[in-house]
């Protein structure tokens, strides 16, 4: 059973796409704490197992009638088919009721195939500029995407890759480009990290409660303020991500053939 | 040498898009290009409120950004109630796009391509299409480019002598062509009542050279006109847009100046 985190996690913020100084830390204090009898008695609302079941945002617990913890996570971070997250008390009780989830938990089983020629297409369109979600930096979800975000890889340095003389990061010379080595396909690396940033919004919540669908649906919120991709829950893009969120497969996907 | 020819053989845009396909152009799998899929990057609902400042960023500490301002005039010019701009139902109208201050991309860009551009679009409330946008090469919101793909578009471009095309759904006129600072499009309400509130969403940017969507300068506009003899006269959403009309008006048309988004 999956709990709902009772504010939208800060995780696809985007601020319409050009406010780049933002924190990007959840601010969702746990409200799940009670008066806190004797030893803390209530239970957080957000926690669950490590593995992952139940990583709602929110939690609260009792601290013994003189603390409550107020705890505030940051986005799940993925790394090598696992994804951890840090959650802070803002109380500082010094104590661990309530707390919830911080992995490592499992990253969800999604398939690939699906993901690079259905999902990654709604990304790159909506998702992926520069200004938006083609951040690394103080962006918890990110995409790298042709003529966007590259990741810092070596190519070759010369225009168009024509001089190997030297190498540069793909990064710098590549992002934002929509010529040359900008257009180039999507390396390895770059798929990976995709994939495993967009199944990391599904750790411990059902497929319609991740927030890449949630924030573009809203639409209003602090977190995508001003850019609302979704009109409703009909538009085929929406649809196309949950179906992916909810174990949708392709058997074989060809992408860019350069 | 190589590095020379190779030069030659890609141009060195100061890009915004310089070619209508880069707007259209698929952003994952078509060959040769990665485009903006038909997404134009207005403010407008048709583009998800995505603005031109999505892509061209790093202007804020680095850049320009803030150099150039846009101004839309409209031949007849637009009435005025109060502070509300309004509009007769069933007039055609020039609108000239004007960018001004600009400082990117005037030397230094190689095969001289100097590229500034905008995107525009005009919506009703509920984000469709408000009345018939048109732009000066023969394109319409009912009829446009479409099929676009390649580097070269296919060989499929606006007429000579144009400024504006629209291309893709058809839902934004954008700027085409080389060291331009201002574009024509035209726009027409429809005859009647059934339009009470338009609102242009536009932005403009003024290119560097770089081949790449970074440190240009960027600036985004909206503006809500009336239809005349609306039965409500509250201002729109964007009230102040008439009154500072009001105060840049001149020329043969009316310049009209919204409040920034």
């Amino acid at each position: 059973m999956h709990s709902v985190p009772r504010l939208l996690v800060v995780l696809l913020w985007c601020g319409a796409c050009t406010q780049l100084d933002n924190p990007l830390l959840n601010t969702d204090a746990g409200s799940g704490g009670g008066a806190g009898g004797a030893g803390g008695g209530s239970t957080a609302t957000g926690g669950g197992a490590a593995t992952g079941g139940g990583g709602g945002a929110t939690g609260g617990g009792g601290g013994g009638g003189a603390c409550t913890p107020s705890w505030t996570c940051g986005p799940w971070v993925p790394a090598n088919g696992q994804a951890t997250r840090t959650c802070l008390d803002a109380n500082v009780c010094g104590v661990a009721t309530g707390k919830p989830a911080e992995g490592p938990s499992p990253l969800p089983g999604l398939d690939l195939n699906f993901y690079k020629c259905r999902v990654q297409p709604v990304v790159d369109l909506t998702c992926a500029m520069i200004g938006c979600h083609g951040r690394e930096q103080d962006r918890p979800y990110y995409a790298y995407a042709r003529a966007r975000l590259r990741a810092d890889q070596p190519v070759c340095g010369g225009i168009c890759n024509q001089d190997c003389g030297t190498m540069v990061s793909a990064q710098v010379v590549s992002s934002a480009n929509h010529h040359c080595s900008g257009r180039a396909p999507l390396t390895v690396l770059e798929w990976t990290r995709n994939f495993d940033n967009a199944r990391a919004t599904l750790v411990g919540v059902a497929p319609a409660e991740s927030e890449l669908l949630t924030q573009p649906l809203a639409g209003t919120s602090f977190a995508h303020a001003g850019v609302k991709v979704f009109q409703d829950t009909s538009d085929p893009r929406y649809q196309t991500l949950l179906q992916w969120l909810s174990g949708a497969t392709l058997a074989t996907c060809v992408t860019n053939p350069n | 040498m190589k590095i020379l020819i190779s030069s030659l053989l890609v141009s060195l845009p100061a890009l915004a898009w310089e070619l209508p396909c880069n707007w259209t152009n698929d952003t994952t799998t078509v060959t040769d290009e990665a485009g903006g899929g038909g997404l134009f990057a207005t403010g407008g609902k048709r583009d998800y409120g995505v603005k031109c400042s999505a892509c061209h960023q790093e202007t804020l500490t680095t850049g320009p950004r803030g150099m150039i301002d846009t101004t839309l005039t409209f031949v007849p010019a637009l009435g005025m109630v109060g502070t509300v701009r309004t509009f007769t139902p069933g007039q055609r109208y020039e609108v000239t796009v004007a960018l001004s201050g600009e400082t990117l991309g005037l030397s230094n860009c190689g095969a001289a391509e100097n590229i500034n551009t905008f995107a525009a679009t005009v919506e009703d409330p509920s984000g469709a299409t408000a009345g018939l946008l048109e732009s000066d090469t023969g394109q319409s919101s009912t009829a446009c480019l479409t099929g676009l793909s390649s580097m070269n578009c296919n060989g499929t471009l606006p007429a000579t002598g144009g400024t504006t095309f629209m291309a893709g759904d058809c839902h934004a006129v954008a700027g085409y062509g080389q060291n331009r600072t201002t574009w024509k499009f035209y726009w027409t309400p429809p005859a009647g009542t059934a339009l009470t509130d338009a609102t242009f969403f536009w932005g403009a940017v003024d290119g560097d050279c770089k081949m790449n969507s970074l440190k240009d300068d960027v600036k985004e506009r909206t503006l809500t006109v009336r239809r005349a003899g609306a039965s409500r006269e509250t201002a729109p959403k964007n009230r102040w847009a008439g009154l500072l009309g009001a105060l840049l008006g001149a020329g043969v048309g009316l310049t009209l100046v919204s409040r920034r988004r």
